[in-house]
């Protein structure tokens, strides 16, 4: 809310805060109490001041507009400004014509906001200053337009004088949620007042004693959630002028004037936190209003020319909106959030019913969010209007109008005060300090609690009506602590009686990042919320996890696969010109719940991509077992590769892994399930993303990592190697297409069980005679040095191992 | 052969050696010439061969002849080799010479980066975790009770709108989301963790936001949970400061102020000295000196209950803040959109 300091002295003298005679007396005092503010929890956003800094802005007469040639924003504006002759002005508003009076800023004002007014030149035109709109000269919120000026207003005089401006501070204040009280005038006045110790109190309100005053009628209220209901008949009000600080203050907390008896409710509201509605009096059939409930699909056409149908259920559950009805049953208003069109306030009301009512914060919460409208009214009753502050407001009401009501009905159902105990123990352990109670009682009441001693150590307070954030012990433990001043709490060292660790995993997570990182990859952060249609882009027909109230559509649909956010990524990177990306991304990815299973399957996955122009990128396969090495984990123990068509590529895509090429691609199993994937990725995926700029190729690993990296490697004891020497020879075989490299190497391995061994592909030749794979084995024993009669043993159990059925052919 | 042919032979093999070893040029030229003269097969030992076929007295003398001058061959050799290695090893240099600088761009594989969330989070971490905190996780789809109500957050709370939060197509309506922050891991943690608790809970949230310069859709928060016997306010101030003075250096201070959170009672807003001026007041701080960091608070009676903690016997703190917001202060990005857009050259660049 927008707070007026001028407003807020009216409870209670905050001005002799600072010394008055002192320079800079409004900054000190500005700085004082909105330092005050947010130490109670009423964050002070911005600070304004109003009415200052205006010594050389004058009135000015609008004598002539001339359009700009070539410009039709601006006009160029000459001014009588009381210097003899006229003055020129580009002005960039509308709203005025000539004679109208309005504010010029002269060359050399420096405006609130520091904006300094020079000598400027538009379009080839001088202007001589800037005339201002109400917001320019911080006398309001208004920029619509220049701020139009009484023509009895003489030319050329200050501004200051001229109309009476007042200097006034404007503190833009973010009230929490949980403090309705302190969302009015009268509630931050109080806050500051307790704080400050001065004292308080509300300012003389009407006094409608002598007012006709009754019951209102049984059945005008036929709902539970309205529990006060107050109507005020007021007879001519067309005459009616309220003080000149309504408008202005009103201007300052971002309110336009409009009427007397609608500025009237409007302060109301900004001052008690009272929401309040006229109704023209000649629009309704008599004077009198009542609340129920509005019937299913009842409609309703509201202020703003919307028409409405009310008490719609939504899915399948009930809901209720509350209406306002005349005595005709006749919907005249949605109750508590916005008025009807039909009885709206107008230039020619005379009359005017005023409605003051308390709703159910639950309701009006509900009937708001359902019909997606909210207004001032409707966002005070959800926080919790205090049900005791109707009948001041009413009162509020009469005395800025200069008019009493004729009479007065009044509908209240009442309820028991909060109470809540507070054991003083338990405060002063929970905060951790020894607190100056009695001070802090006091504070309370000056608040509006009142308490008792229940037993000792223990306080009974009841709640006051305008406090419904205090429920339960803990709540009175914060007020006390607010009024305590969290700052003067005293910082305590916690000392922690465990030590800390990571977990494996989360050792793991930065292990691998900067595995991949010291490799060349970049971390890349891509979307979890993909487009719809982008998964089964690369092939990906599974049922999808989807978002049922997206901001957007191409944010709606959760990934099943980091291959679409990396594929963005390589596309806008592509686009850029690059011909070399490296990407690894560690991320969850999200799967339909297991039958039976509410929650989604969640799996964290890393993946790397690596693009290149021309080139090999990155080698996959390599890649996975170079972090297998890395990380103490052996592929060829518990884990199998097998090429992506032998398990189909829809069982691929269904295991959340996509984008490859069918043809050029390894699945990895671990037991019977997909536990990565690896290789090329699809030509057209490439293109999907890159279009013509992906002319090269891209090699793609993704891993599931709990079933990969994330194993915690069995402890192995620590071997000794050989002294001996080592043996080598190269073996040559003849294979197809369809053999892989891995799995003759990792034959030929076995074969040699025993052996310290290593069997590494040196050569792929793929020419007019067929394929073929040369390894160079390395071998040596443990104990002896290896002969050559045992060497043509151990040759001949590799070739073994590799010729097998179905296997490969040695060449020459 | 008699003594004189010998030494006539010999002279004419030590005439022959000098003439070549004049025009020795390497060692390889040396090595040859060693081969040549001095080598089990060279001229000199296929001389000492021929001694077999002299008279017996003769044999002697005839040795010692051979003998010297392959020892002088030897000499010469071995006091040649020397300049020649030396000459090699300069060779050798001046062949390998060149400019180390001269890499071509294919040629190196370069190092990446770890992503600014990425790192903060772990020295974020790593702060937490010194002080004896453990790090604990939870799942990015949420239920709505795990989500809100265990947070003391009932239907039709404000902070439940729809406005912020994705609900998912999944189960009951409304009943499953994308969390909206990390403070559903608090309540997994004291479900499932023995007391007392000292963790924080980095990770992944999502709001139902237009992403711009501020914003994105995705961002990650961390939280702190504390609960154990005789934990109070002075603590969770206490701590704050210790993480701000660790995290920000000395020269940055904490304050709490009041606040409102569903699931802390008391709570606090926590504020640090503004990192662009060091308090002293600008624009970033709208020339308060002060930042808004995150939020904090006592553990509210109603979150103990719905996880079955007796708030009687144990109370508890909770802190949480953006780790992205960190990232956007330390290396003040002016966009956070940058931070998921993957462009290469951001990436590498900071």
């Amino acid at each position: 809310m927008r707070a007026v300091l001028s407003w807020l002295c009216d409870f209670a003298d905050f001005y002799s805060l600072a010394d008055g005679e002192a320079q800079g007396y409004y900054d000190v005092l500005a700085a004082t109490l909105a330092d005050a503010m947010n130490a109670r929890g009423l964050v002070v956003e911005g600070i304004e001041k109003s009415g200052m800094g205006l010594d050389r802005v004058v009135v000015a007469k609008v004598v002539e507009i001339h359009p700009i040639k070539g410009a039709d924003r601006i006009r160029r504006i000459m001014v009588d400004a009381g210097a003899g002759e006229l003055e020129q002005i580009v002005c960039g508003a509308f709203n005025f014509s000539e004679g109208d009076h309005v504010p010029l800023a002269r060359v050399g004002t420096v405006l609130p906001g520091d904006f300094a007014i020079g000598l400027r030149k538009m379009k080839g035109v001088e202007s001589h200053g800037m005339l201002c709109s109400a917001r320019e000269l911080a006398l309001g919120t208004d920029y619509d337009g220049l701020l139009l000026l009484d023509k009895e207003t003489d030319p050329g005089a200050p501004l200051a004088e001229a109309i009476n401006v007042v200097p006034d501070i404007v503190f833009d204040l973010a009230i929490e949620a949980n403090r309705p009280d302190a969302n009015c005038h009268l509630g931050v006045a109080r806050e500051l007042a307790v704080h400050f110790g001065l004292p308080f109190s509300i300012p003389a309100l009407a006094d409608l004693s002598g007012v006709k005053s009754s019951d209102l009628d049984p059945g005008a209220v036929r709902t539970e959630g309205c529990d006060a209901l107050l109507l005020a008949r007021f007879g001519d009000v067309s005459m009616a002028v309220v003080p000149d600080y309504v408008p202005r203050r009103l201007g300052l907390a971002g309110m336009r004037s409009i009427s007397a008896a609608v500025d009237a409710s409007n302060y109301v509201m900004l001052e008690f936190g009272q929401p309040t509605h006229p109704y023209d009096l000649a629009a309704l059939p008599a004077a009198y209003v009542g609340v129920r409930e509005a019937g299913v699909g009842e409609e309703l056409t509201t202020l703003d020319g919307k028409r409405r149908a009310l008490s719609v259920p939504k899915g399948g559950a009930p809901a209720v909106d509350m209406v306002i009805v005349d005595s005709n049953d006749r919907a005249i208003g949605l109750a508590g959030v916005m008025g009807g069109e039909s009885s709206e306030i107008g230039a020619d009301t005379r009359s005017v019913l005023l409605e003051v009512a308390h709703f159910s914060a639950q309701m009006i919460a509900k009937t708001s969010k359902r019909l997606g409208l909210r207004s001032e009214a409707s966002a005070r009753f959800e926080r919790g209007v205090d049900p005791e502050i109707a009948e001041p407001a009413l009162a509020r009401y009469s005395q800025l109008l200069g008019v009493l009501p004729e009479a007065i009905a009044s509908y209240r159902r009442t309820s028991a005060p909060a109470v809540v105990r507070l054991r003083l123990a338990r405060l002063e352990s929970l905060l951790g300090a020894s607190l100056p109670i009695e001070k802090l009682v006091g504070d309370l009441e000056l608040m509006g609690f009142s308490w008792h001693r229940a037993e000792e150590g223990v306080l009974e307070f009841v709640i006051p009506s305008n406090r419904p954030d205090v429920r339960i012990e803990a709540d009175l433990v914060e007020e006390f602590a607010r009024h305590y001043g969290y700052a003067n709490i005293e910082r305590r060292q916690l000392l922690v009686p465990k030590v800390g660790h990571l977990t494996h995993a989360q050792r793991m997570r930065r292990a691998i990042s900067e595995f991949s990182a010291a490799r060349g990859f970049q971390e890349a952060w891509s979307a979890t919320l993909l487009a719809p249609g982008e998964q089964e882009a690369y092939g990906d027909d599974a049922a999808k996890i989807t978002v049922s109230n997206p901001m957007a559509a191409e944010e709606s649909v959760l990934r099943r696969s980091l291959v679409p956010g990396m594929l963005r990524s390589l596309g806008a990177n592509l686009r850029r010109g690059e011909a070399r990306v490296d990407l690894f991304e560690l991320g969850k990815v999200f799967s339909i719940p297991a039958a039976g299973a509410d929650f989604p399957d969640e799996t964290e996955r890393a993946a790397w991509l690596s693009y290149r122009g021309d080139g090999g990128p990155e080698h996959a396969y390599g890649l996975l077992a170079d972090l297998f090495d890395r990380f103490g984990l052996d592929l060829s123990s518990g884990f199998e590769l097998v090429r992506s068509a032998e398990i189909g590529p829809g069982d691929l895509a269904q295991a959340g892994y996509l984008g490859l090429h069918p043809g050029n691609s390894l699945v990895l199993v671990a037991g019977s399930r997909v536990a990565g994937a690896l290789g090329m990725l699809h030509p057209q995926a490439l293109a999907h993303v890159g279009g013509e700029a992906a002319t090269g190729q891209a090699g793609y690993l993704e891993l599931d990592l709990a079933a990969t990296l994330f194993v915690e490697p069995e402890l192995k004891r620590a071997v000794s190697v050989s002294p001996y020497p080592r043996a080598e020879f190269d073996l040559s075989f003849a294979v197809d297409s369809e053999t892989l490299a891995a799995h003759l190497e990792k034959r030929v391995g076995e074969a040699l069980a025993g052996l310290e061994a290593r069997v590494q592909l040196i050569d792929e030749y793929l020419g007019a005679s067929g394929r073929s794979l040369t390894y160079r084995v390395t071998v040596a024993a443990s104990d002896r040095t290896l002969g050559e009669a045992e060497l043509r043993v151990i040759r001949e159990r590799a070739i073994a191992a590799a010729v097998k059925p179905g296997g490969a052919i040695l060449r020459g | 052969m008699d003594l004189e042919e010998l030494s006539s032979t010999l002279s004419s093999i030590e005439g022959e050696y000098r003439g070549r070893s004049a025009a020795v040029a390497s060692l390889h030229d040396l090595e040859t010439l060693r081969s040549e003269f001095v080598s089990k097969k060279g001229k000199v030992a296929l001389v000492y061969r021929q001694l077999g076929a002299m008279p017996a007295e003769m044999r002697p003398k005839a040795g010692e002849l051979i003998n010297a001058l392959r020892e002088r061959i030897e000499a010469d050799i071995a006091a040649a080799a020397p300049a020649l290695e030396e000459a090699a090893r300069q060779e050798r240099l001046a062949a390998t010479a060149g400019d180390p600088s001269a890499l071509v761009a294919g040629a190196r594989r370069g190092a990446g980066r770890l992503h600014l969330v990425t790192r903060t989070r772990i020295q974020l971490e790593d702060i937490f975790v010194g002080m004896g905190f453990t790090v604990e996780e939870g799942p990015e789809v949420e239920s709505e009770w795990y989500n809100f109500e265990a947070l003391n957050i009932p239907k039709y709370h404000p902070a439940r709108d729809g406005q912020d939060s994705f609900y998912l197509n999944l189960g009951e309506e409304d009943s499953m989301v994308l969390r909206t922050h990390t403070s559903p891991v608090q309540v997994r943690v004291m479900q499932n963790r023995e007391l007392p608790i000292y963790a924080i809970m980095p990770g992944r949230v999502f709001r139902r936001d237009t992403a711009d310069a501020r914003h994105t859709v995705g961002f990650h928060q961390i939280e702190g949970l504390v609960v154990d016997k005789g934990i109070t306010f002075g603590h969770l101030a206490g701590t704050i400061e210790n993480f701000t003075r660790e995290y920000f250096g000395p020269d940055i201070t904490s304050r709490l102020r009041p606040a409102y959170f569903p699931f802390t009672e008391p709570s606090a807003e926590f504020e640090i000295t503004c990192t662009i001026c060091k308090g002293s007041g600008c624009r970033t701080c709208s020339h308060t000196g002060w930042i808004e960091l995150g939020g904090c608070g006592m553990v509210h009676p109603n979150v103990f209950e719905a996880v079955g903690v007796d708030s009687e016997e144990y109370s508890g703190f909770a802190f949480g803040f953006g780790i992205d917001r960190l990232a956007q202060m330390r290396w003040e990005i002016p966009d956070m959109r940058v931070l998921t857009e993957n462009d290469i050259r951001y990436l590498s660049s900071v």
